[in-house]
């Protein structure tokens, strides 16, 4: 079972900056394309180790990069669930 | 690194398109094309007219002057949508339709322009088009066909609602985003009187070119207006084609690069590369088709364009994209595609559809590392 963080945002632009902004201060990220169980739709979001979530929240807001909200996912084989824990 | 999202973009491009552009950024000969009459802008002008001549003859338009150029097929159907249908008009679409197609509509529906959509059936997303035929109205101003879905890769049969069109007295759009340059297409013999098609898919043009074909004797009204180097001192746009659609300086460079990818496809004979398209999406398919835990989207036993849509099981398409790619290296899209409709149709609006696009740059080998990929995914559900 693997667990990791991810940040769902309302424009790719807003994904992009984050991940430049995250990799930059020596996060270890990967943008992904959003989930369809989170929003159905196309979109980018970040996902990151979560031992760094309060670093990489404290990121986002200091540079006010606006997202969507964050979740607590895991994977087991192709399977993966997620668990929102952070709204904006 | 395997490259299998060609319905997006042609990423891999002959060399020859990068080769004539570079050519003609170095010569220092291009100025603005229509903007003065000095050796500079006409060898432009001359340049742009030359590839208007050729897209005409490439897909059987009427003439050159008939040829407007646009960022990407986007840009043309907008041009289109909100420049010839007026309120009250009605217009019949499928339910194939990409965004650039069903959003300048809806914008248009707010005008008062009243719309008809055709659904697919079953997972082979199939059309029934005697149902297209029961919603004409005398008020059907335009059917607008997508010639080939990018989800399911399935054609429309384009020559049978020409037929329906000219019978009706209707204007028939095609949005050949995903078949110019690789599905023959003829708009005289088919009866298109509107051709919309984007540089950067399979004419292996740069990003940024596309443009619309317009039969004489169809009424536009300019949605841009600007400079157009004629008529100067006239305020309103002049009326003339292709100048009243386009405004400001074009995309020269795009338009040489655009040029560049027809003829490398004229050379090869867009036939040759499309047999051999098919021949690699087929290969992957029959690679893959009897895995139980794949479900398909689309008709494998119809015309159709080079690709192949799925699921695994019930793992959404987002993420066997991401997994493709970080344990693969493979490039595929998941996730919906910009048809909203058709995801509807297929029970796909969460899911998501990993697609498969395959391009003539592509190799029987990387085909063979693919299926190998699926099959490995396949037993992990």
């Amino acid at each position: 079972m693997k667990k990791f963080g991810l940040v769902v945002f309302d424009s790719t632009h807003s994904a992009i900056a984050a991940e430049t902004l995250a990799k930059g201060s020596g996060l270890s990220c990967r943008l992904i394309g959003t989930p369809g169980s989170i929003v159905a739709g196309c979109g980018l979001s970040l996902r990151f180790e979560l031992e760094e979530l309060q670093i990489l929240k404290d990121l986002l807001s200091d540079k006010n990069i606006p997202y969507k909200g964050i979740y607590k996912g895991k994977r087991r084989n192709l399977q993966a669930e997620y668990i929102k824990i952070d709204w904006r | 690194m395997y490259y299998f999202d060609n319905a997006a973009t042609t990423a891999i491009k002959p060399k020859i398109i990068a080769e004539k552009m570079a050519e003609a950024l170095c010569s220092g000969i291009y100025g603005n094309p229509s903007r003065g009459a000095h050796e500079f802008s006409l060898n432009s002008f001359k340049k742009v007219y030359e590839a208007r001549s050729k897209i005409s003859e490439f897909f059987g338009g009427g003439g050159p002057d008939r040829v407007a150029f646009s960022y990407n097929v986007t840009t043309a159907l907008n041009l289109i949508i909100k420049g010839i249908l007026d309120p009250k008009d009605h217009v019949i679409i499928t339910s194939t339709e990409h965004n650039s197609v069903l959003r300048p509509l809806s914008q248009m529906a707010g005008w008062g322009v009243d719309i008809d959509v055709v659904r697919t059936t079953g997972d082979q997303a199939l059309i029934d088009y005697n149902q297209l035929e029961d919603l004409i109205r005398p008020n059907t101003r335009m059917i607008i066909a997508n010639h080939s879905s990018n989800v399911t890769g399935n054609l429309l049969d384009i020559d049978r609602i020409g037929r329906i069109c000219k019978d009706c007295d209707i204007l028939l759009t095609v949005d050949a985003a995903q078949t110019a340059g690789v599905i023959p297409i003829d708009m005289k013999k088919s009866h298109i009187d509107i051709l919309a098609f984007t540089g950067h898919k399979s004419l292996f043009g740069p990003q940024g070119i596309g443009g619309v074909i317009i039969n004489p004797s169809i009424d536009i009204y300019p949605i841009i207006t600007g400079g157009t180097g004629i008529d100067t001192f006239n305020t309103h746009q002049p009326e003339t084609m292709p100048t009243i659609l386009e405004s400001g300086t074009i995309n020269t460079h795009g338009i040489i690069g655009l040029l560049a990818g027809i003829e490398y496809i004229e050379e090869r004979g867009i036939k040759k590369l499309r047999d051999y398209q098919l021949e690699l999406s087929q290969r992957f398919y029959d690679g893959i088709k009897d895995l139980e835990e794949l479900r398909f989207y689309g008709d494998y036993t119809g015309d159709r364009t080079a690709i192949v849509a799925f699921n695994i099981g019930d793992v959404p398409s987002s993420d066997v994209a991401s997994i493709l790619d970080e344990r693969y290296k493979i490039a595929v899209r998941g996730g919906a595609h910009c048809a909203p409709l058709l995801h509807e149709d297929l029970g796909t609006v969460e899911q998501g559809i990993v697609r498969f696009s395959f391009s003539s740059m592509n190799t029987k080998d990387e085909i063979d590392y693919a299926i190998k990929a699926i099959t490995e995914l396949a037993k992990m559900v």
